[in-house]
């Protein structure tokens, strides 16, 4: 693996590919590492799926405890390692964490989940392709259930060793990885031991991208508002921050969600902050309540990181400062029947209610309001802003301003979407995989929202020129309309773990160029091959996965003669199958030859033609896709055929002037030749004159001697 | 000063229509040579007359017949005129000469072979072209098809 990483290296160094920043790069080589890409299981001759020679899945035993909304879990059994397995069974939508799951494996700890195996495996049930995780059974109950049920209860003593403890180490360890759980929640926390004694172990994390499957209730206010896949990845205090809530639940033995809707708890949240909505005025342990207060805080500077926790648990003491007090109107606006004291609930409600909101401003006390309740300089500023700027905006974007500054940390609001600039690569993911609308995405990109987002809080964002640019890159390639570009390269642009989303490939679980090639192999024993090989989505996917392979002949690919084209998709599939050491692929061979037809009529020579097909043929069933290359790819032959072939032409050109001539003297056959014969009688009369005479001379001259 | 372009203009067309000196000079010695060397123009007068006919009737652009026959014709009249001045270069002896019937005979039979000439090469020679070319079109033919078969429709149409 490590020369793979030399050789791509080194191949970028060749190419004077300074383009990519050292970030990239090093993201880049991150999922080099990952070996998780591949295929690993094996149907066996009875019908078992076998991940290696090892361990079984047994798709009969659904073990659904395991399980989360949007993964299965099954049975899963090892004939060498001891203990029980669960197999978790994911599809694209989820995206799963491929690029993180080698470091995830590598790290000792017990309070996490050990997991055994991971890879792309053939799922038989469904008849498609699904990542697999093999997880080590943990030996223990949830700490809840299900989202009804009512959490495992500990006594107050025992919440730091058995909870926080475990939990906060854990998390030291995923930071030492640069890792985020995302996934902290009481349904997905295990307890192990016995009664009294037990240590939590955090569930699995890497089936979803982080924060998919989070409850509001296990993330901040200013998180919760936002759709679940446009959240972005968070930050490991969004970690701490679920943990206090789970904390929270396994004190009192109370489900917080139980007759409540999310909005509501949202609601609670942002009117009492979180540690208010949570803890209320009940008693907490005074050490817990430290440490709550710290990771609750809904101030994002004043909320504890892992080092806080780390400190606070070796026992120092940490007094945590109170939350930043929500600007709260002294008179509540009422709008849709409803009181509204804070802005970002407002916020809420207007992104929700777009024409209404656009009456409430028009009619000018919603102004009033705002300047008499809340003495804001800069919300006023941001406000008269946007007022001016986009008076004249179509309504949904002014909406959208307003929304923005009332609420300038909350997430971007534009029709029915809710989302944060990281969130943006997991929610077009999401958005492609149910077939939702995705323009709207491209939209707020083309449009530059999120720019505005971030101008609005550039020097609160810890990373806000490095979004700005990436998304000024999005917006370049948006404004690109060929294949390779638009919003398909976006997605996976800003989303390195996620699958490639071809509609070809839909059963498939395609996470490298490498797996493309063996999936349309695969496609292409099947009977049903479509009509193109690469489209869209596979070719922004591996011109962003591995740019080598496809981008110096993306003019090829994309051009509108039929047999460059296919020279483009076969120089690319070719490198392909070089770069990743495919060995043959007959059926892609054969899939290509089939449609080599526009190549070889690249050549006029027809002789040349035939003889280009015959060899094409020969390669019939050989898979080797650098043999077909070297065989349609030879621009000196294809250039030396229209040379001779603008030579025949002129050539053609001339014979037909010739025959128009003769064709001419023909229509005068009458006289044709004549002419010449009478000259020529003339030559011959005139030379056999002088013959004569002088004949007649000589013998003159000779008889008078 | 138009005026005397104008003028300018003819004379230098005048000077470039004048016929040469020497043109000049040969057609003003004709009449003196023919004059000095009578008996012979007599000759020559008599028995060239079939290449005088030739040029008549020859309608052709290129007006070759006269040529053809003139050439023969001469042919058969060089011995008359060395025989005019083996016996004397007279008056009397060019009339004895062209009205004996031999004379007649020897040059209008020159002339006659002339014809002959004229009226078969002409033909033989035209009948040779036509098939050269007759051959030649059929290479072109074979030609075309040759390119349209290694080169396809596209040879023809570009």
């Amino acid at each position: 693996m490590a020369g793979e990483e030399e050789q791509q290296l080194s191949t970028e160094k060749e190419n004077g590919d300074l383009s990519t920043t050292p970030k990239e790069r090093s993201t880049s080589l991150k999922r080099l590492e990952s070996g998780y890409c591949s295929v690993i299981s094996q149907i066996t001759s009875d019908g078992r799926i076998m991940v290696g020679h090892d361990i079984e899945i047994l798709p009969d035993k659904e073990r659904t405890e395991y399980a989360s909304p949007a993964t299965k879990a099954y049975e899963a059994k090892s004939r060498n390692l001891g203990g029980e397995h669960f197999a978790l069974i994911c599809g694209c939508a989820t995206v799963p964490r491929v690029t993180t799951i080698g470091s995830y494996k590598g790290l000792k700890s017990l309070h996490i989940l050990r997991l055994i195996e991971a890879g792309v495996i053939d799922w038989r049930p469904e008849n498609c392709q699904k990542f697999a995780l093999i997880y080590e059974k943990p030996a223990g109950k949830k700490m809840m259930e299900s989202a009804d049920a009512i959490p495992y209860k500990v006594s107050e003593d025992h919440l730091i060793p058995t909870i926080i403890e475990p939990a906060v180490k854990a998390l030291s360890d995923f930071r030492n990885i640069d890792f985020i759980h995302g996934a902290i929640n009481a349904e997905n926390i295990y307890m192990s031991g016995m009664q009294g004694t037990e240590r939590i172990i955090l569930g699995d994390c890497l089936s979803s991208a982080p924060s998919l499957q989070q409850h509001p209730l296990y993330e901040m206010a200013s998180r919760a508002v936002a759709q679940a896949s446009g959240r972005g990845p968070g930050t490991i205090k969004d970690d701490l921050y679920a943990l206090g809530i789970c904390v929270v639940m396994a004190a009192r033995g109370k489900n917080f969600m139980l007759g409540k809707s999310p909005q509501q708890i949202i609601y609670e949240k942002i009117e009492h902050g979180s540690y208010g909505a949570i803890i209320g005025r009940e008693r907490i342990p005074g050490g817990v309540s430290e440490f709550l207060r710290g990771v609750l805080n809904d101030d994002d500077d004043q909320r504890w990181s892992i080092d806080d926790a780390m400190r606070w648990l070796e026992g120092r003491h940490i007094n945590p400062k109170p939350s930043r007090v929500i600007l709260k109107a002294a008179r509540p606006l009422i709008f849709r029947e409803k009181k509204y004291l804070d802005l970002r609930s407002l916020a809420e409600e207007f992104s929700k209610n777009v024409s209404d909101a656009g009456v409430e401003i028009e009619k000018g006390q919603f102004e009033l309001w705002l300047k008499r309740n809340f003495e804001d300089k800069a919300l006023r500023a941001r406000f008269d802003d946007i007022c001016e700027k986009e008076k004249t905006a179509p309504r949904d974007r002014w909406i959208f301003s307003v929304c923005m500054a009332l609420d300038p940390f909350g997430p971007l609001r534009y029709k029915g979407r809710s989302i944060f600039p990281g969130g943006l690569g997991m929610a077009l993911a999401e958005a492609m995989a149910q077939n939702e609308d995705i323009q709207i995405y491209g939209e707020m990109v083309l449009q530059q929202f999120f720019n505005d987002w971030i101008g609005q809080i550039f020097d609160e964002l810890p990373d806000a020129a490095g979004i700005m640019s990436i998304l000024e890159k999005s917006r370049g390639v948006l404004s690109q309309k060929m294949p390779g570009y638009g919003i398909e390269r976006v997605l996976y642009m800003l989303d390195q773990e996620v699958a490639c989303m071809s509609p070809i490939l839909r059963d498939y679980f395609v996470l490298a160029p490498g797996n493309l090639l063996l999936a349309l192999e695969s496609i292409s024993q099947s009977g049903t091959r479509p009509d193109t090989i690469l489209d869209r989505h596979m070719i922004a996917f591996i011109s962003v996965r591995e740019r080598q392979m496809i981008d110096s002949h993306l003019g090829y690919v994309n051009s509108s003669n039929k047999g460059n084209q296919m020279i483009g998709i076969i120089r690319t599939l070719a490198a392909i199958q070089r770069r990743f050491f495919i060995g043959s692929v007959p059926g892609v061979g054969n899939w290509l030859i089939s449609m080599t037809e526009p190549i070889v009529k690249l050549l006029k020579d027809h002789e040349l033609r035939q003889k280009l097909a015959r060899a094409i043929g020969r390669l019939q069933d050989n898979g080797n896709l650098t043999a077909l290359l070297e065989l349609v790819d030879d621009p000196i032959l294809i250039q030396d055929d229209a040379k001779r072939f603008g030579m025949a032409c002129r050539e053609y050109k001339s014979l037909v002037l010739e025959k128009r001539a003769i064709e001419s003297y023909f229509r005068k056959r009458k006289y044709f030749g004549k002419a010449t014969g009478r000259q020529v009688a003339m030559l011959f009369s005139s030379v056999l004159s002088v013959i004569v005479i002088a004949g007649y001379v000589v013998l003159r001259l000779m008889n008078g001697i | 000063m138009a005026k005397k372009d104008k003028k300018s203009e003819i004379k230098k067309k005048l000077k470039t229509s004048r016929m040469p000196f020497s043109v000049r000079f040969a057609f003003f010695m004709l009449p003196v040579a023919a004059l000095v060397f009578l008996p012979s123009t007599i000759v020559f007068s008599v028995c060239m007359i079939p290449t005088l006919v030739a040029a008549i009737v020859d309608n052709h652009q290129q007006k070759t017949a006269w040529l053809t026959v003139g050439a023969m014709n001469l042919a058969g009249t060089v011995p008359i005129w060395f025989s005019l001045w083996d016996t004397g270069h007279t008056v009397p002896v060019a009339f004895q000469l062209v009205s004996t019937p031999g004379t007649i005979f020897l040059s209008y039979g020159g002339a006659v072979i002339g014809w002959i000439i004229y009226y078969n090469v002409t033909p033989f020679v035209a009948a040779i072209v036509l098939g050269k070319n007759e051959a030649r079109y059929k290479a072109v033919e074979r030609r075309q098809k040759e390119l349209i078969k290694k080169w396809g429709e596209d040879v023809v149409s570009n």
